[in-house]
Order: C-alpha cells, then structure tokens, then sequence
C-alpha cells in the first residue's frame, strides 16, 4: 500500500516536471503538423506539445480571443506576416533579438526578417514567404501566333506588353457576347498583397513610414495611376473577368484553358498539378515601363507570447520548427515556399528547376512586403474593397479618397 | 384565467427565464457595448452615444447601408408574403399533385441559405453560369447579374424569395385548414364566387397567420447576412451592403465591438418599429 502511494508520488512529480507547451497553429492537416510535433517530441522529451489547429476562417479571430486574455498562453503561436505589427504594438509578441545571433539571421531572406520586426525590434521568426508571377498557357499563345514571353528574369516584361498581349488572346470564338478565352484572370483579384507591386513599380509609396497615415499614398498620383491601368484591364480592354471570387476559380479559369495568362502566387506549381491537360510557363512579374520591378511576398512568422511563463520550451520549440530540417520536411509535405537559404540548398531537385529558381531570385532581390502597421488588417480590408469596387467600373480616384478618410479613420485608434 | 396569478407565474417563468438570459441580456449587453470604444489595446471607454452620432453624421458607408437594407425590406418582404400565400392559396387541396407540389415548392428550405448561396452564386455567374447559358440559346443577352450594381440586389431579392416562400406558405396553409368549412358551404349558398370567398372569407379568417408571418418575416428579412457574406461581400460598389454584413465587418475585421454593437442596436430600432407597424396593419377586426 505504501509502495503505491510512493510510486503515485513519484508519478506525479514526474509528470509535473514535464513542460506542457502550449501552441496554436494554422489549421494545416494534423497528419502532416503531426510529424513534426513528433519529431521535435523525439528530440525533446521532457517537453510535451499541445498543439491546437484553427481553420484560416476562425485563425484570426482565434489568436485575438485567446491573446486578449493575457494568461500567457498560448506559448507559441502562428503569425501571419503582416499580423506581426499590429501584436508587437499591443504588446502581445516577445522581442526575440536576444535571443537569436547575428548569424542566426542571415538564415533568412532580408524582406522576411522585415515582414518580422517591428520598430527596430524582431519579433516573430519568419517560417513561410511568397512570390508571384505570371503563368502563360502555351497552348493558347502557340494557337495565336504570339511568341511565349521569356522565362529570364533579366527579360521581365512589362505591364504594357502584358496588356497588349492579353488583348491579342482576350477571343469571343461564339460569338455570344462573353470571351472564351479572357487575356489575364488575377488570382486573387482584389488584394492588395498582390496589387500593391503595381503602384509601387510606379514608385507610390502605400502607407505612410509610421503606418498611421494612407491619405497622400494610396490617393498619390502614382497610385492612382496603377489604380486606374488595373481599372482599365476591366472596364476598357476588358481583358479579364470581373467577379473572380477565389483564387481557386482563378485556377480554374487558367487550368482549363480559359486564360491565357494567370497572375499568380508560387503555391501555383503545386495546385496547378490538379489541371494535367495545361502546360504552362512562367514569367517573371511585370513593372511598368520606366518604373522598378517590385514583387509580393511574405507569409507566416512563429511569434512566442510575450507572457509565456515556459519561454525555455518555447524558445526550443520556435527554433526547431523554423529549422532548416524541419522547414525541409515541411515543404516536402506542405509546399509552403521557405523563408530560409538553406532549405533551397537542401532540395535542389525540388527548387533547381527554372521556375522555382525564379521566384527565389525575386525573393532575394525584388521583394517588397507588405507596409508594417498595427491597423493592417483594417488597412487591408478598405483597401480590398475599393480595389473590389474599382475593378466594377467605379473611378479609382473617387473610390481611393473615399477609402483613405475610412482607413485613416481606423488607424487613428491606434496611435 | 388563473384564480391563483402565482400559479400563472411558475408555468411561465422557466421559458421567460430562458427568454431573459439568452435574448435580452445579450440585447443589454450589446447595447451597452455600443455605448463605448474600445482602443486597440483592449481597453474600454464609456463614451455615450458617440458612436450612434458617428454613424449618422459622419459615416456615409452606413447610410448606404442603411437606404440598401431598407430598400430591400420594402421589396423582399411583400413579395416573399404575396408568393407563400398565392402558392397557399393555390395549393390548399388534397390532389396527389397539390400535394405533392406543396412538397416541391418546400424543398428549399430544407437547403441551408449558405448552401443556397453557393448555388445560385454558380448558376448566375455571369460568364459560365447556367442562367446565362439559358439566355443565350434563346437569343438573349447575357445578364451580369451579381457583378453589376443594378441587378446585385434584385439577386439577393429573389434567392431570398426562392428559399423563404416555401417555408411561410406551409404557415399559410395551416390557417387557412383552420377555417372552417360550413362558412364556404353557407358562402355558396348566398352565390358568392370564388374571387369573393377569397376576399370575404379566406384572407380576412388569415389575419393572425398573416400578422405572425409578416412580422416573423421582416425580422427575419433584415438579419440577411449568409448571401451577402458568400456571394457579393457587400459589393459591386456597396450595392448590397445590408446592415448585418457591415455590423460583422465591424466586429470581426476591424475589431470595433463599439460601432457593431451600435449598428445592431439601430438594427434592432428599426425591426421594432416595422413590426410595430405591420402588427397594427394586421390587427385582426373581429373576433375568431
């Protein structure tokens, strides 16, 4: 009996000290994240992982819920890049320069270290990063007579040749009024993720450096005139189809042959896998003429919780998940672009081949990302909307002031 | 009655108990919400009725709002009424085909409004969708539908009466078997035609069905928000931006619980008054 009592005893105290880490993570498979957990688990056994999956619908609202209780979980969690700003002002992210040597961060690229900082400080390690070009449908373009654009970076074409182009292949073959095949469909025809580079090869500047201010930048004259050549593929040339709701429909239009050119993210060599019957090029994103070459990028961060009272797990855990070889894995199952240089060193026979080594050159030397402010979420729906409005034929000069007085507006509570 | 009122009370008091605790204190609590703003770090100010003047003074997205979801009402409402009680009318019999049409015309409802949604946002797609692949083998136009500002709202109109006409008419149907039969009988005694029963018999016998649906309706009508949400996101150009889509993007992109809550409590204001209304139009003049 006494026995017993001395092993329960025992028992517990083990247990006790054992870390429980608690986590929330995007809502990816749990039999891939699973892997991971495993793997840190297999290297880490005193630490145990509870890992909570939210679906990207709730993400968001989720991570808010839970941070705004201030009880220092949950001890790690996910940051989309932009979100970044907007928890280290609330005070929610621990400052993490201490915490990672100099050499530690050339592991990174540049615009992923800066999607991770705020005011001088870094503040969630950068996990996944982005980029985007334009896929072409070669079977259209040779059906056509139009030569396929070079695949070259040094070659990046620009937004009007693109526009030239996309009225050449923009063909009503029926004659029924509606284009069978349409020039250019935009993956994500209404963000500003991936219309910002527009303005921005133009030399706009979106936001103001304090992230406060938008009137005077998205109502400058270079933004409107982005502003206004987006307008136009819809309403003038009418090269593209309004309406295009989710990127999966863009995907759609461009994998069965009713585009001819795709706007589109890095995940596309991927998802494009489910549309066998397309075989497509890539070139490199345009810029306008006399302008710079600007492309999108940023993706997810790891933040640990400002609070956390278990910050020597977290730490663990925060950089074995954003290691090379857990990154490797990770991109194995996931397809998330890595924000690290060694990952793509690691799987040449994955990102060796020319499409892949394009968007990393762009990574490394085109990126912009997204302005840093803590209203960015906010910021990035009013500006969604206007860009949705525009894209319907309202005129973007009316519709971007009017935007900027309700953005302003907002950012002002978070001064 | 009760001879005994406290008796009345203990049969009443679980359900208001209900009542009160998930329908009115939140109604308090949102209103008190609205009352205040919060800053982005989470702390609350009270601040009177700042928001409301806000709204009304300074926001011209929520008066778009405000005439979009009024206009609406004023279309839907009548409408979705009209049909259910035509179909009602119409389907009130014992045939194999009334009734096996009262079960088709219900068969909308038994699909969730998101799903709805998606379906018609497919259908009328203005490009590939079926509708306008209809149009064009008759030699028609094709029609933008939920991309043009003018037909977006109609869109919504008419997916709305679609799905909800099914639902009101089985109410209709039950009033109108609660008439009883020997006043037709005495009616045709008198001669009166089928157009007069209806008038003098039929829709003055369904008042209270028509009270309960009108009301239950409008109420009903100006929480949209699934459609809105899936289809247009308020747009083109704010042309379906009801009330209940712009309070949730309040609360739940831009986090300002203050100017949700205080458009739901206007929301609230003006289902009241309508529904004060219509209960006044539908007063029953007699006694039944």
């Amino acid at each position: 009996m006494r026995r017993l009592l001395v092993l329960m005893i025992l028992l517990t105290g083990v247990l006790l000290s054992a870390t429980t880490l608690e986590v929330l993570w995007m809502g990816w498979p749990k039999d891939q994240v699973m892997q991971l957990i495993n793997a840190f688990k297999e290297e880490n056994p005193t630490i145990e992982v509870e890992i909570q999956l939210v679906p990207f619908g709730q993400l968001f609202q989720t991570i808010e819920v839970r941070l705004a209780a201030g009880d220092g979980t949950p001890d790690v969690f996910i940051v989309d890049g932009p979100n970044n700003a907007s928890y280290a002002a609330r005070g929610y992210l621990l400052a993490l320069d201490d915490y990672y040597t100099d050499e530690e961060m050339n592991d990174w690229f540049k615009a992923s270290i800066e999607e991770g900082s705020y005011n001088g400080k870094f503040y969630s390690v950068p996990y996944g990063t982005s980029s985007a070009g334009i896929f072409y449908n070669k079977a259209i373009f040779e059906e056509y007579g139009i030569p396929f654009p070079s695949e070259s970076i040094d070659e990046r074409l620009t937004w009007e040749e693109i526009a030239e182009i996309a009225k050449k292949l923009t063909k009503d073959t029926n004659n029924d009024g509606i284009p069978d095949v349409w020039g250019l469909v935009i993956e994500q025809i209404d963000r500003p993720y991936l219309l910002f580079p527009l303005m921005q090869s133009l030399g706009a500047q979106v936001l103001s450096d304090d992230g406060f201010v938008s009137q005077g930048y998205i109502t400058s004259q270079e933004f409107v005139q982005g502003a206004t050549f987006y307008w136009k593929l819809f309403n003038e040339w009418k090269v593209s189809p309004q309406g295009v709701s989710d990127s999966a429909i863009a995907r759609e239009y461009f994998g069965t042959g009713k585009a001819a050119m795709m706007l589109g993210n890095e995940w596309n060599l991927r998802r494009l896998a489910q549309y066998p019957g397309v075989d497509y090029g890539l070139t490199p994103f345009p810029y306008f003429e006399g302008g710079v070459a600007v492309t999108p990028t940023g993706s997810w961060h790891v933040g640990i919780n400002s609070k956390t009272k278990k910050l020597d797990a977290a730490l663990k855990f925060t950089k074995f998940i954003t290691g090379r070889d857990a990154v490797v894995t990770w991109h194995l199952l996931n397809g998330i672009a890595p924000a690290r240089y060694d990952v793509y060193e690691a799987l040449p026979e994955v990102f060796g081949n020319a499409m892949w080594q394009l968007f990393f050159n762009e990574m490394e030397n085109t990126a912009v990302p997204r302005p840093v402010t803590p209203g960015y979420s906010q910021y990035e729906l009013m500006l969604r909307e206007a860009f949705n409005s525009i894209h319907y034929g309202a005129d973007p000069k009316k519709t971007l002031e009017d935007a900027a007085i309700r953005i302003d507006r907002e950012l002002r509570r978070y001064r | 009655m009760f001879r005994n009122n406290r008796v009345a009370w203990f049969f009443v008091i679980p359900a208001l108990s209900f009542l009160l605790l998930f329908k009115i204190w939140p109604i308090g609590v949102s209103f008190i919400e609205s009352l205040t703003m919060t800053s982005f770090t989470g702390k609350k100010t009270f601040v009177g009725f700042e928001n409301y003047t806000y709204l009304f003074k300074y926001d011209p997205v929520f008066w778009n709002s405000f005439w979009v979801t009024i206009v609406y009402s004023v279309i839907v409402n009548p409408l979705i009424v009209i049909s259910s009680l035509l179909m009602a009318l119409l389907l009130n019999g014992s045939h194999f085909f009334t009734r096996f049409f009262r079960t088709v015309f219900f068969l909308p409802t038994a699909i969730s409004f998101a799903v709805v949604s998606v379906i018609w946002m497919i259908v009328l797609d203005p490009y590939y969708g079926l509708a306008n692949s209809f149009l064009t083998l008759f030699g028609l136009k094709p029609q933008p539908f939920f991309s043009s500002t003018a037909q977006a709202l109609w869109g919504l109109i008419m997916l709305n009466v679609w799905r909800s006409s099914g639902y009101w008419m089985m109410y209709f149907l039950a009033g109108l078997q609660n008439i009883p039969e020997a006043l037709y009988e005495a009616a045709e005694i008198d001669g009166a035609s089928t157009l007069q029963k209806t008038f003098r018999i039929t829709l003055p016998l369904l008042t209270r069905t028509m009270s309960f649906v009108l009301v239950a309706n409008t109420a009903f009508n100006f929480l949209s928000f699934a459609p809105v949400y899936i289809i247009t996101k308020g747009g083109p150009i704010g042309s379906t931006n009801l009330l209940m889509y712009e309070s949730y993007k309040s609360a739940f992109v831009n986090l300002d619980m203050g100017r949700a809550s205080a458009i739901t409590s206007i929301l609230l204001a003006i289902i009241l008054v309508f529904s004060f209304v219509e209960l006044r139009l539908t007063r029953a003049k007699f006694d039944y």
